[in-house]
């Protein structure tokens, strides 16, 4: 059986986050969902800093991710992911308020898979998000395996 | 005269002479010495100012795309929940026709939830959009200041023809008659100068006179080395004393008649700016106005 995708969520502003979990649920999205306020909280989820909440191997997972948080940003945590051996299978959306063609370029040079502006008018932010839903079910999503006996292939 | 003296004088004399040539090439080269330094000392001065001020602009800049940027973030919070609320006002409105309540409940209940909070909502959102319309203006602003010219050379021609298509509808929709001369090519950035002449041309659907039928002409001609194009319509015109206002950021001179964010002029003024030109208004209120650019030419 195909194992459920977690979508991961670090975004600073809880508001922003909670709109987006609710327009995800609204595009059909019913899978589980985690969120984080920074990028230090994701990274140590993602690195198993803490062996009771962290990343579980041979499991599916999708990031979206903030840009500007506090702590350690999203370009950073990007950055960190696609240096990292397995974790750069992982697929990230990043959904930001900037709509900055050199910021936006740069997190596709640094291997996002795709960049939702935030639109502050909420129809588009909602159809933003539908969007992302669909993208989300098509999306082939790569098991995390950070393993040693999977080392091997 | 004893000729021992007269030699004595005339050797005496030579020794002043000699002696003022090398005092006087002295002073001449202390005091060009000392120029040197004062000038060098000023250019330093100068030099720093320069890096000061550049250092400044960019800071301001800088603060302006931050702020315009975090100020967007709680936007996003406000619309959206608006929105949310007025969903879940929806649902309250359908459950409460349905149930049996008396009467003066009803009426109670439906003035807060049919006048009231609609009445709040629809003022946050317009808000809401107003100041997302600021924002994002100023965002566009700041942008300008940083961002690369590339200067080509232009074909004013067809640039002109694109901006025009673009505002297709509008022309139509005021019955516009619109007139567009043979224009000069120029040297500056694509984007910047189509930016340019939209703004232009928008202003001029915009502000036109409602007692008679509008009229935009555009033309241009070569003048000193400089490519001048003129942008003239028969609107409302501008009062003489607000002809360098309108350039200032976030000035509307009617701000209920007009649905901007004040900033086209701004805009106009920075690209011009930033390609080497130039522009010059000539207006009569209620006759209209005539936006005069001067932009380099092709040598």
């Amino acid at each position: 059986m195909k194992k459920k995708i977690t979508i991961l969520i670090a975004e600073d502003d809880e508001g922003h986050a909670i709109l987006i979990k609710k327009n995800l649920k609204r595009a059909g999205i019913n899978n589980k969902v985690i969120h984080f306020f920074n990028g230090q909280q994701l990274l140590d989820f993602l690195m198993k800093k803490n062996q009771e909440f962290c990343i579980k191997d041979g499991f599916p997972y999708v990031l979206i991710l903030d840009v500007r948080m506090p702590k350690v940003d999203g370009i950073a945590v990007l950055e960190k992911l696609k240096q990292h051996e397995k974790l750069r299978k992982m697929p990230v959306v990043i959904i930001s308020t900037t709509d900055d063609p050199d910021s936006i370029e740069n997190c596709h040079e640094l291997g996002c898979n795709n960049y939702i502006v935030k639109p502050i008018e909420y129809d588009e932010f909602a159809g933003a998000i539908k969007q992302l839903g669909k993208f989300i079910k098509v999306m082939q999503v790569p098991e995390i395996d950070q393993r040693e006996k999977y080392e091997k292939y | 005269m004893d000729p021992q003296n007269s030699i004595e004088i005339l050797w005496l004399i030579s020794v002043l002479a000699v002696g003022f040539f090398i005092g006087w090439i002295v002073y001449l080269i202390v005091k060009a010495r000392i120029t040197e330094l004062a000038l060098k000392e000023s250019e330093a001065k100068q030099l720093k100012l320069n890096k000061q001020l550049a250092e400044k602009n960019k800071d301001l800049e800088q603060v302006v795309y931050i702020t315009s940027h975090d100020l967007r973030s709680p936007l996003v919070n406000i619309q959206g929940f608006s929105r949310e609320l007025e969903n879940s006002l929806n649902e309250i409105l359908e459950m409460y026709h349905n149930e049996g309540l008396s009467s003066n409940t009803v009426s109670q209940i439906s003035s807060i939830l049919e006048s009231d909070i609609p009445e709040a909502l629809r003022f946050i959102k317009a808000g809401v959009t107003k100041m997302d319309l600021l924002l994002s203006g100023l965002l566009r602003l700041s942008r300008l200041g940083t961002s690369e010219v590339r200067t080509t050379y232009l074909n004013m021609n067809s640039l002109v023809r694109s901006v025009v298509n673009a505002y297709e509808y509008q022309i139509q929709d005021k019955n516009v008659d619109l007139e567009i001369g043979n224009l000069p090519e120029c040297k500056g950035d694509y984007d910047q100068i189509n930016r340019l002449f939209s703004n232009l041309l928008e202003n001029a659907i915009k502000f036109t006179h409602n007692k008679r039928s509008p009229k935009i002409k555009i033309y241009g001609e070569t003048l000193d080395s400089k490519s001048v194009y003129y942008v003239q319509d028969n609107g409302i015109g501008i009062e003489h004393e607000n002809r360098e206002k309108i350039f200032e950021i976030f000035k509307q001179l009617k701000p209920y008649d007009s649905n901007g964010e004040g900033l086209g002029l701004t805009i106009v003024k920075k690209i011009l700016e930033r390609n080497n030109g130039e522009i010059d208004l000539e207006s009569e209120p209620e006759i209209g106005s005539k936006f005069i650019v001067k932009l380099p030419a092709i040598d």
